[in-house]
């Protein structure tokens, strides 16, 4: 006899599971869930909540001495791309069905974490963007004020680049390492079984 | 109209709850992982049991909904899930049922079971629930012939996996 059809017999006539009773399951219905598309969606909704305010903060401090109108139509246009992400990703987040097949579920869940990388990828543009802006302006004001003062100047170019840099780095490593374990960690058995059932398939 | 269809379902789920409870022993090692996923079977249940129109039986739906949980969207709070581990009040085995030849047999066979990955559980589980491979193909979204080998090599793996073990 087929292994599994010894583990068969004893699965039919197994019925020694602790049983639960009506009050707890109601309970249940009560509780949070913790299912991957929650917590992608939740992370997702900090992430625009933090593009925003990120914009308004660096439109407030950076924004303050230039009134230029390339940048009021830049910042026009990202609220548009971020509105445009923000119903996208609802509309996705909405045909997530558990009652579809484990493959197709599977690609909505792939296919929703795909759209918010490419929200990830549009912020990194920006914010490199406006660093880039930012060590511009930071470049300038050190030239201003050799030129007022009358300082040596290499001292200063190479203590700014310098701290720049480290800034750049930890920032961006932390960026890095926030997304690592944030989404990577989250979706990695999401994957392994995606890849299992296209490997089945072919 | 809000809370009858809340009775109804807690009716529905207290009824058939062991569906829920097979899948938790094929998927989690530990009494704590196994009330967790069951939990969330139930939520994922309850979130889509409005969507279910009673065309198909309530069994069929809600195995699919918990298998799908347990697959796709279902995270183990734990870092790893302890695969050896061997649980006694959870894969109780009714030892006056068994010689101990048949016990120790049983028993390697869920430990082998459990070394599958998540595809191959699914699959294991839905041949022990006896269902036939145009279900099983339509609920993984993989081909009826593809499920079929698949199965087919599930088996040689289990055999195999039991073979060493057994001649170590």
């Amino acid at each position: 006899m087929d292994e599994l059809d010894v583990l068969k017999q004893h699965w039919n006539r197994d019925n020694s599971f602790p049983k639960i009773n009506r009050e707890e399951i109601r309970k249940m219905l009560h509780q949070s869930s913790s299912s991957i598309v929650k917590w992608i969606f939740v992370i997702s909704c900090l992430e625009f909540l933090a593009g925003i305010l990120l914009n308004y903060f660096s439109k407030k401090y950076w924004g303050a001495g230039s009134d230029a109108l390339w940048e009021d139509v830049v910042y026009v246009f990202y609220y548009l791309v971020l509105l445009v992400f923000i119903l996208l990703f609802y509309k996705k987040y909405k045909n997530i069905k558990a009652e579809k097949n484990t493959k197709k579920l599977t690609e909505d869940i792939i296919a929703t974490r795909k759209l918010v990388q490419l929200y990830i990828y549009v912020n990194f543009i920006v914010i490199s963007v406006e660093f880039i802006h930012g060590m511009w302006d930071g470049w300038h004001n050190i030239a201003d004020a050799t030129v007022r003062n009358g300082t040596p100047t290499w001292i200063q170019y190479s203590l700014f680049i310098g701290i720049v840099l480290v800034l750049a780095a930890i920032l961006f490593s932390l960026i890095a390492l926030f997304y690592y374990f944030l989404y990577i960690r989250l979706t990695k058995k999401l994957y392994k079984n995606y890849k299992e059932l296209i490997q089945l398939d072919h | 109209m809000y809370s009858n269809l809340e009775v109804e379902f807690i009716n529905q789920l207290e009824e058939h709850q062991n569906i829920l409870h097979k899948i938790c022993k094929l998927y989690t090692g530990d009494m704590d992982s196994h009330k967790d996923l069951f939990q969330e079977m139930t939520i994922q249940l309850w979130k889509s049991y409005p969507s279910f129109r009673g065309d198909s039986k309530f069994t069929t739906w809600a195995y699919r909904v918990a298998l799908n949980t347990a697959i796709s969207l279902y995270r183990n709070k734990k870092r790893s899930i302890p695969t050896v581990q061997w649980d006694n009040s959870l894969h109780n085995i009714r030892y006056e049922e068994y010689d101990n030849r048949q016990e120790e047999q049983l028993r390697s066979l869920y430990l082998a079971v459990h070394e599958l990955n998540d595809i191959e559980k699914a699959l294991v589980y839905m041949y022990l629930e006896d269902k036939d491979y145009a279900e099983i193909s339509e609920t993984l979204g993989i081909s009826e012939v593809n499920a079929r080998v698949k199965m087919n090599r599930i088996k040689a793996k289990l055999k195999n996996m039991l073979n060493t073990k057994g001649g170590a």
